[in-house]
């Protein structure tokens, strides 16, 4: 008796976690499909959505490739390369991880001032793409990889490039896809640096754009809102296993 | 080709070329893979940050007296900044702890695979990849303003970065549940002990390395909310959620880079300092 009003207890809550995480998409669902025709309405009267969308999805599209390369790189060679001072320079890049995004802006701004970038979509793509956060995941999943693997590749004459992407990827796939994944996001989130690194409000991105809609484009603001949602939404279901498997590997050591 | 890069570039002697073993080779290219992200961190952070250190003590800009501490003392008897460093601090002091409790909770119920567990599993992460516009759209519609202009606004930004992070947490907190052996809670059955007790000596000294990354997580993006908090209440929101955030990112539309610099400075310092201590701690208990 005890157990079975626990066990109640217990899978209530959960579905209430299931409700809070769901309710929000229905809701948008549900605006969207009680008026069917603003499907239409969002990409034949606001060209300038359709414009954003896809302008939007190129540069996190290219921020996303950038810190991939950069984080197989950095993370293959503070994995399995002997470099000089390498506990500094992993705690730098964890030092710099941590702070928070405010910090890094003002940084970021005077650099991107000097070398002429601001107002352009560089000033939004390059800091991005430097990000230590993808070299730190991806240190901590190639070092779960097994040296014999690496060593067998060389054996076999495989160059850096062959080592890194036909071998060492795939084996850390998870953690790679962890990486695609959460970096796509922030990008497609992104928020406070067009605020500060771009002048012109038209050049915005998606995601402040949208907010800027509020309630005065409310009616379309559902079919927008659940457009702006679709790309995310389809790499968590392409990558839900990795980004779980990633979650476990990071915690392995 | 290949046999030129096997014996080292062309332009060496034989002396060097012996000097270049395998180890020598390794770090080369080592250092190959590095530089990348050396690169970028060294250009886009740290040489602008200390242009940043500079600024904060008088020295950019045109400038060049050194204003010793003046500038830091005038941000710190700040009323805004006070407000805004005190609602950042409430926020990670509540936050956080909030965090890794209700993630533990869903992963301990979770992990016994209850009836509603596997529909709970697929939608729990739907908050993370949600735009936050579209979030701020639904909360538009639950919340009403008048509860956005009160001090109730902290608490719903504090509900939506539960809401928003809760998710992930639960999922690495599962992942790390899943690596504590079995037998252990066998042996502890037998030995008569309650789940309490289970939980109290066998799950939570275990997973202790998972909660403190998700710890570390949650510092991360409790530091994010800032987004919700500017799509909710723009740059002058109600005065208990005027993070550190709104500070920098006012000063930076009033061009005030001496205020900002200073501000940068003393939000990263409590981080740096953190950091570094855990970092050391590790690395002594290792």
């Amino acid at each position: 008796m005890k157990k079975t009003v626990r066990k109640w207890a217990g899978s209530s809550v959960i579905l209430l976690a299931a409700a809070a995480a769901l309710g929000p998409v229905l809701y948008l669902l549900w605006g969207c499909f009680s008026d069917p025709q603003g499907f239409w309405l969002t990409f034949l009267r606001t060209p300038e959505y359709l414009y954003k969308f896809w302008n939007s999805l190129g540069i996190c599209a290219v921020i996303t490739a950038g810190q991939l390369l950069v984080s197989c790189m950095g993370g293959l060679a503070l994995a399995k390369y002997p470099l000089p001072g390498k506990r500094f320079l992993i705690g730098a890049l964890v030092v710099v991880l941590l702070l928070p995004l405010q910090v890094t802006l003002m940084p970021s701004y005077l650099i991107l001032d000097r070398m002429g970038l601001l107002d352009t979509v560089w000033a939004l793509i390059l800091p991005a793409v430097f990000s230590p956060f993808g070299t730190i995941v991806m240190w901590m999943t190639f070092r779960g990889v097994p040296d014999s693997l690496m060593d067998a590749a060389q054996i076999d004459g495989a160059g850096v490039w062959a080592l890194l992407f036909q071998i060492m990827v795939p084996a850390g796939r998870s953690g790679a896809a962890s990486v695609l994944l959460l970096t796509f996001i922030d990008a497609w989130n992104m928020a406070e640096q067009p605020m500060v690194f771009l002048s012109d409000v038209s050049e915005y991105p998606l995601s402040v754009f949208l907010a800027s809609l509020g309630r005065e484009g409310f009616s379309l603001s559902f079919h927008s809102g659940l457009l702006s949602m679709l790309p995310a939404v389809l790499l968590l279901l392409a990558f839900r296993e990795e980004l779980v498997q990633g979650g476990g590997l990071l915690l392995e050591k | 080709m290949q046999r030129l890069k096997k014996n080292g570039p062309i332009w060496m002697n034989e002396k060097k070329k012996r000097l270049l073993s395998l180890r020598g080779r390794r770090q080369l290219v080592g250092g190959f893979l590095f530089v990348p992200i050396l690169l970028g961190t060294v250009v886009f952070f740290a040489m602008p940050f200390c242009m940043v250190i500079g600024y904060s003590f008088g020295l950019g800009g045109g400038q060049v007296r050194f204003a010793g501490f003046a500038n830091y003392l005038k941000v710190l008897g700040s009323e805004s900044f006070r407000l805004a460093a005190g609602n950042t601090v409430k926020f990670l002091v509540l936050g956080v702890p909030l965090l890794l409790v209700l993630g533990l909770t869903l992963a301990l119920l979770l992990s016994r695979a209850l009836p509603g567990s596997r529909l709970c599993g697929n939608t729990i992460l739907l908050p993370l990849v949600l735009p936050i516009a579209s979030i701020v759209m639904v909360v538009e519609w639950m919340i009403p303003v008048s509860v956005l202009e009160s001090p109730a606004a902290f608490r719903v930004l504090l509900a939506l970065y539960l809401w928003k992070n809760g998710g992930y947490i639960t999922v690495l907190l599962l992942a790390g549940l899943s690596l504590i052996p079995r037998e252990l809670y066998d042996t502890a059955a037998i030995e008569g002990a309650g789940s309490a007790a289970k939980l109290r000596y066998i799950t939570l000294p275990l997973l202790t390395p998972s909660l403190t990354f998700c710890a570390v997580l949650g510092v991360i993006n409790s530091f994010k909310s800032y987004r919700e908090a500017f799509l909710l209440g723009g740059n002058y929101p109600h005065e208990s959620i005027y993070l550190l955030q709104h500070f920098l990112n006012n000063n930076f539309e009033n061009l005030n880079y001496t205020r900002l610099a200073v501000a940068s400075v003393l939000t990263a310092l409590p981080v740096v300092v953190a950091t570094v201590g855990l970092l050391l701690w590790q690395r002594r208990r290792a």
